[in-house]
């Protein structure tokens, strides 16, 4: 273990939940059932922002916890955060599929993007408008990675499988994604700046043409 | 040399952590921090969006526990409030779900399963709630006993009328704490007809238990437990007519270690022997109950009726040698050796007699009518 990896934030978390499936895998039903006590609120949380029904989110998170154990050999010890959340996923779609008559293939694919349901939309401060204004100027690709990992608190591991990217690749969209919101919100501030001094000009010139 | 992107995700994962940005960008190097910080800020700003609350998840495991009932009918009656809900459920929820809620003690998802009611538990919002769950979920056990039995999985079956017992036993002091705290609750009839229902299975296994074929003796007596919480379960109905009990049998094979008037005890098995009682020797001559003697070997065979085990017929396997045969007030060495699975009987001393009962308790009725401690005290 390299001192980096050591001091890494969350990196004990990652080595707890990697014990937990290892015992798992070897058949230790309190281990999986540590771990479903440790993902059931966020994966009840990311199936119930996609479905919206709350018995439904509930059953479907029972499901995906069902399917986790039936399949627990299969996953790599470091892996099983993001599985669970590919595992949820591939629920959300079936049951998409499942419950409609006709499915729009596009509406389901884009099943990670929607944040309408996840946000208070109504108690936001100017600023937080502003950011979710931005955000919908980024590439799919990157609005999807800032949602997951700021509005959904999922981490990169998480977000690896389920875009089915590599760690180093999210984290280098990531940052393109971050740059570029800073430049957005830098020409908005300019913007808003400008727009506030000519605003500023144009009443002082109404105030001298008054007097 | 560090990537800027690895830099900025390591300060992403320490901000989401709760550290301070002005923490956090001490670790950073110098020329990056100017950058870092404003970046930061924006992380912090698209952290702080506030998020949907949304409803909690108080139904854990609700399918798993209903989907494989076969009354669904019943069910639905019994969670009107669920009902459209389960319907659809029925529907949409896959197969993986069933595999965990039909599994049987000894299949890998079964202690899945067992988990997955703990939390639902942990999560029913009133002592009522539980109590009703745990009454779900003895059925349940039931369920997994019948399941063994019928697949001649003798080992697991045990294991289960074990498991069966245990979650009786909890149910039945829940209710009794809630009828304890809110005697009104004794008159709910989802609970009163679940507590009915639990009675009629729990004795119809017992029977069942006492037919199966061939013995096991462990089976016997894990049994003997599921007996006296089918009296408890009778008298926290309140209402052994409607329960209709089938009537148990009790075959049990042993040396006799008491005799005592017209009674005969095999172990702790006491069974009464009456003017229709058959005594007979293997080869099928009656005999009379004085020839029986302590450590004769006999077959009793009869039926559990009025909480005790009236024999219908005993046939002298073997007398004992003379040698052996122990005082009248001691037991011999030999354990019974073999204890059919019927030997489900109530062991009358485990029944408590009227005169037992703390006089406390049958004065005073702390629970309504609703779960006395022995039908002696439901006054009917």
């Amino acid at each position: 273990m390299s001192e980096n990896q050591a001091q890494r934030p969350g990196y004990k978390e990652d080595q707890v939940v990697a014990a937990l499936v290892k015992k798992a895998k070897q058949g230790e039903e309190q281990a999986f059932g540590e771990l479903y006590e440790r993902y059931f609120e966020r994966i009840y949380r990311f199936i119930y922002f996609r479905v919206n029904h709350k018995e439904i989110a509930e059953d479907l998170t029972e499901d995906v916890f069902v399917k986790a154990w039936s399949k627990i050999k299969h996953v790599k010890e470091e892996s099983f955060g993001g599985w669970v959340y590919q595992i949820a996923k591939n629920r959300i779609i079936d049951y998409y599929r499942q419950s409609k008559e006709t499915v729009d293939i596009t509406e389901i694919e884009n099943i990670l993007e929607s944040d309408e349901n996840i946000i208070e939309s109504t108690n936001l401060i100017i600023e937080q408008k502003t950011f979710l204004e931005l955000l919908k100027k980024l590439t799919p690709e990157q609005q999807i990675i800032i949602k997951l990992k700021f509005i959904e608190d999922l981490d990169n591991s998480e977000i690896s499988e389920l875009i089915s990217k590599s760690e180093g690749s999210i984290r280098v969209i990531q940052h393109r994604a971050i740059q570029r919101l800073q430049e957005l919100l830098d020409q908005h501030i300019k913007l808003q700046s400008s727009s506030k001094s000519i605003d500023n000009n144009l009443s002082n010139s109404k105030f001298n043409a008054q007097n | 040399m560090r990537r800027i992107e690895d830099i900025l995700d390591n300060a992403i994962k320490r901000v989401k952590n709760g550290e301070e940005i002005s923490t956090v960008l001490l670790a950073c190097p110098k020329e990056l921090r100017e950058q870092l910080s404003a970046n930061l800020n924006l992380i912090k700003l698209g952290l702080s969006l506030p998020k949907r609350q949304i409803p909690a998840p108080a139904r854990r495991m609700f399918f798993l526990q209903v989907a494989p009932q076969p009354k669904i009918s019943k069910l639905s009656q019994f969670f009107s409030v669920y009902a459209m809900a389960f319907t659809v459920l029925l529907l949409v929820v896959g197969g993986t779900a069933l595999a965990a809620a039909s599994s049987v003690p000894g299949e890998k998802l079964f202690t899945l399963k067992r988990s997955f009611e703990a939390a639902q538990l942990k999560l029913a919002r009133n002592p009522e709630e539980r109590a009703k769950l745990q009454l779900t979920f003895a059925n349940s056990r039931l369920q997994e006993v019948n399941e063994l039995l019928a697949k001649n999985d003798q080992g697991q079956a045990n294991i289960a009328i074990d498991a069966l017992n245990s979650q009786t036993e909890q149910a039945l002091s829940n209710i009794k704490e809630i009828v304890a705290n809110n005697p009104s609750v004794s008159k709910d009839p989802g609970i009163v007809s679940t507590v009915k229902s639990l009675a009629t299975n729990q004795a119809q296994l017992v029977t069942k238990v006492a037919q199966s074929k061939p013995a096991d003796p462990q089976i016997a007596a894990t049994t003997q437990k599921t007996v006296e919480n089918l009296q408890k379960l009778i008298a926290a109905s309140n209402d052994q007519a409607a329960v209709d009990l089938p009537v148990a049998t009790i075959d049990s094979t042993g040396p006799i270690t008491a005799l005592s008037g017209t009674s005969i005890t095999i172990d702790k098995n006491t069974f009464d022997t009456d003017q229709n009682t058959v005594i007979k020797d293997l080869s099928g001559n009656t005999i009379d109950f004085s020839s029986l003697a302590l450590g004769d070997t006999v077959e009793i065979k009869g039926q559990v009726k009025d909480q005790k085990n009236q024999a219908e017929t005993v046939t002298l396997v073997s007398k004992a040698p003379v040698q052996n045969v122990p005082a009248a007030d001691s037991k011999p060495d030999t354990k019974p050796k073999a204890a059919n699975p019927a030997t489900v009987a109530p062991d009358s001393r485990q029944i408590m007699p009227d005169d037992t009962i703390p006089a406390q308790q049958s004065q005073d009725d702390t629970f309504g009518g609703f779960i006395p401690e022995t039908p002696a005290q439901t006054g009917n």
